[in-house]
């Protein structure tokens, strides 16, 4: 008797060379009533009940591949399906220059951009560590640069560019993985004030999915979260493993408040990789969410050796839990609900100092975050000195 | 009138509870018409909010909720403009939105969405106010800078909501589902630079959650206000937008009860507002905060309208040219082209989401008619389809 499923692999032929590489969220849906069946990624297995299938995978920009025809499968197939993507845009790579000497004709700045009202520099160290408290000495460098666009390596992990105007300065963030580099190209507009940031992590599978994350696509950008969770061992362990994709994965289904198997996964985070400033922000939400506040609170302290968060809502969720601390900690507020919260955080006076100045800065760095970007980039703050 | 809707006693299962805010009138701001000041924080009265929430207020008595209304709560403080253009706004039994009238309200509204973890809260707001990063915003009741008072103290933040609706010891059965939405951004640096570390009074006093299994997103308008907001007697960009989502932005059929239905969330109006803003030339998109989820507001029992926009090249192929989309059943629909004597390539129309093809009818193809691959469209989509059918034409 024939098995009444029926199996799928689906393959794109994607170009080489190109900005995005791996695999991509692939979709099988009954063609009668369109309703999803299958969902998954490319070159992996699909095993669906027997029936009439219309097959798409989606890029990071939207685009959606398809299979020319029906998928037809019978009890028992196990077929294999190439989606056309010929007709679609695969962007190049950002820059493949590897060092900073090679690049710099490329990158170097019209001369005329010399009398602009902007200063450039590049920032190295943990700033937010001397912000929070000015008595830390902070071991932050800053070295001017004409440049618009940069390749930044691990071993120079924690950089901002710095962008200094009349009226104020910005800051934006530079993620880079562990043991690869980031090339990124940035203009901010001394008018408008608009900010055009573009990243290249030189890894095509990050490079995609931080395209999903940056573009909205939010159903396949939870699609890819889910197989890295499954996957974590390969994210955070062996040889390929990625750090900057298992952060992102978890800024995802944070977001979509999937936090099964998140436990594990995000104390993983902040035990292993302690060079990366997400990891810590990524920390403390999964444990306000789930209640365990007292921890939540403990970890939130530590934030100044950390340093500021690469990504968004890193800071926003740092802001938000900070002050409901503060706000439960204060003493002067005598209700009995908040009474009640205080006893669970029981922060001593030092305690409740510290989590105040971190509250404030967070409130500032928040207020300053870029909505545009999907990385942090602040505007209109003071200068980091 | 506290309640303008009240079905609590009726409605025995899960049920909406809403809360709608609409600011135009502001006490202490000058009129729509004259110029900003520094003292008042460069804003002036609006023409535009008040009768933005009371769209969104006739838009969900159409029944177009996943679950009946339970109740619905109305502070509207409007400016003439408005009620000139919609004497309704006088008449709807609308409360203006007082900072005291806004408290009572809101803990009524939790108290109510206590009852049942099924429910589903819906609280909008449109007025002026400033978004702080994807979690936080501080918006502005009628009596904005009421004399003697600290500046903010007649606002509000959507994080202190937000966070009070939480699951707590003391809201043990609160809806689990809740949608926000802010109609409120302000995004000129001089008003901006007066928000940070802004001192607002709470709403709800402060209280840890317990494991926060909500689906609470919160969208935010990020035009700016004068934009959005300064639409003198006409709803908002925003709330039209919405109302048109709460219709048609499904995007993806599920199985309900071995029915396929078309549910409409969050992101799904996402995209939907987003090419609204795209087709008005607001030269933004909003933005999602909040424990996003994918809560559903709205199932729709059929698949929702799109609008098609197809790019057909070259110009050469000429005319007659004849352009269709054609579902699996070979029912074809007439896509006309654009009324653009500038650009002859761009086809529009109105279809059901659906599998498609397109079809180009032309004397001038070597194989007529081309057929296209076929495509899933919905509204996320990226429009337009192109077709590009140069090396398809007969040499000449």
């Amino acid at each position: 008797m024939a098995d009444p499923k029926a199996s799928l692999t689906v393959k794109l032929d994607v170009p080489a060379e190109h900005r995005w590489s791996g695999t991509f969220p692939v979709e099988v849906r009954n063609s009668d009533n369109l309703i999803l069946t299958a969902t998954g990624v490319s070159d992996g297995r699909l095993e669906v009940p027997a029936g009439r299938y219309f097959v798409t995978a989606s890029l990071p920009n939207g685009q959606q591949a398809t299979v020319d025809d029906i998928v037809d499968l019978q009890p028992g197939d196990d077929k294999q399906v190439r989606l056309s993507v010929s007709d679609l845009d695969f962007p190049a790579t950002l820059e493949n220059t590897t060092t900073l000497r090679g690049s710099f004709k490329e990158f170097v700045r019209p001369i005329t951009r010399y009398f602009t009202a902007q200063n450039v520099a590049i920032l190295r160290g943990n700033w937010l560590a001397a912000v929070i408290d000015p008595k830390t000495v902070a071991s932050v460098s800053r070295q001017p640069t004409t440049r618009s666009s940069i390749e930044i390596g691990f071993s120079d992990v924690n950089a901002w560019i710095e962008i200094a105007a009349s009226d104020g300065c910005s800051y934006l963030a530079v993620p880079v993985d562990e043991n690869r580099s980031t090339t990124m190209q940035w203009h901010l507009d001394p008018k408008t004030s608009a900010l055009e940031l573009k990243f290249d992590f030189n890894d095509g599978e990050l490079n995609s999915f931080f395209d999903f994350v940056h573009n909205g696509q939010s159903f396949e950008a939870r699609s890819i979260s889910r197989s890295i969770i499954v996957q974590s061992e390969q994210y955070m362990v062996d040889k390929r493993r990625s750090p900057l994709t298992a952060i992102l994965g978890a800024y995802v289904l944070l977001r979509a408040n999937e936090l099964d198997g998140m436990d594990v996964w995000t104390d993983n985070l902040v035990n292993w990789f302690t060079w990366l400033p997400d990891a810590l922000a990524i920390r403390v939400e999964y444990l306000a969410r789930v209640g365990a506040h007292s921890a939540a609170l403990r970890q939130l302290l530590d934030v100044p050796k950390w340093g500021t968060p690469w990504i968004r809502s890193g800071i926003a969720y740092l802001e938000n839990r900070a002050k409901l601390y503060v706000n439960v900690a204060d003493p002067d507020r005598t209700d009995g609900v908040t009474d009640a919260s205080r006893t669970v955080l029981g922060l001593g006076p030092d305690d409740l100092k510290k989590i105040r100045r971190i509250a404030d800065v967070f409130s500032e760095l928040a207020s300053a975050l870029d909505m545009t970007q999907t990385v942090t980039a602040l505007h209109g703050l003071w200068r980091v000195s | 009138m506290a309640l303008v809707f009240d079905n609590r006693k009726k409605v025995v299962g899960p049920g909406v509870h809403v809360l709608l805010v609409g600011v135009s009138d502001y006490l202490n701001l000058p009129d729509h018409d004259e110029p900003p000041f520094d003292e008042t924080w460069f804003l002036n009265k609006l023409t535009s909010a008040a009768l933005s929430a009371f769209k969104i207020y006739e838009t969900i008595q159409q029944d177009v909720l996943r679950s009946p209304l339970k109740t619905v709560r109305l502070l509207l403080s409007p400016s003439p403009v408005e009620i000139d253009a919609e004497p309704a706004l006088e008449t709807a039994g609308a409360t203006r939105a007082s900072r005291v009238a806004f408290e009572r309200f809101t803990r009524d509204w939790r108290r109510d969405a206590r009852g049942n973890p099924e429910d589903m809260t819906i609280f909008y707001f449109a007025g002026h106010g400033l978004q702080r990063g994807p979690e936080e915003g501080v918006l502005l009741l009628e009596d904005f800078l009421e004399p003697e008072l600290p500046p903010l103290a007649r606002c509000f933040e959507i994080g202190n909501i937000r966070n009070g609706m939480a699951p707590s010891p003391t809201n043990t059965d609160i809806a689990l589902t809740q949608f926000y939405f802010a109609d409120a951004c302000l995004t000129r640096q001089e008003t901006q630079k007066k928000f940070v570390n802004p001192q607002v009074p709470d709403v709800f006093a402060v209280e840890l959650n317990v494991a926060d299994r909500r689906e609470a997103p919160m969208m935010f308008s990020t035009v700016d206000g004068t934009i959005a907001l300064g639409r003198a007697g006409k709803p908002s960009h925003f709330s039209e937008a919405l109302a048109v989502a709460l219709q048609r932005a499904a995007e993806e059929p599920t199985d309900v009860n071995g029915s396929a239905v078309w549910p409409i969330t969050m992101l799904t109006i996402k995209t939907a507002l987003d090419w609204y803003y795209t087709k008005h030339q607001l030269g933004t998109q909003v933005k999602i905060g909040g424990v996003v989820g994918s809560p559903v507001i709205r199932y729709l029992p059929d698949p929702p309208d799109v609008d098609v926009s197809l790019q057909v090249r070259p110009d050469s192929l000429g005319e007659p040219c004849c352009v269709w989309v054609c579902d699996d059943n070979g029912i074809a629909t007439a896509v006309p082209r654009r009324d653009d004597k500038d650009n002859k390539t761009q086809f529009g129309a109105t279809v059901k989401a659906g599998i498609y093809q397109v079809q180009v009818d032309s004397a001038r193809l070597t194989s007529n008619p081309y057929r296209s691959q076929r495509k899933f469209i919905t509204q996320r989509v990226q429009w337009p389809w192109p077709h590009n059918l140069a090396s398809l034409l007969k040499t000449s």
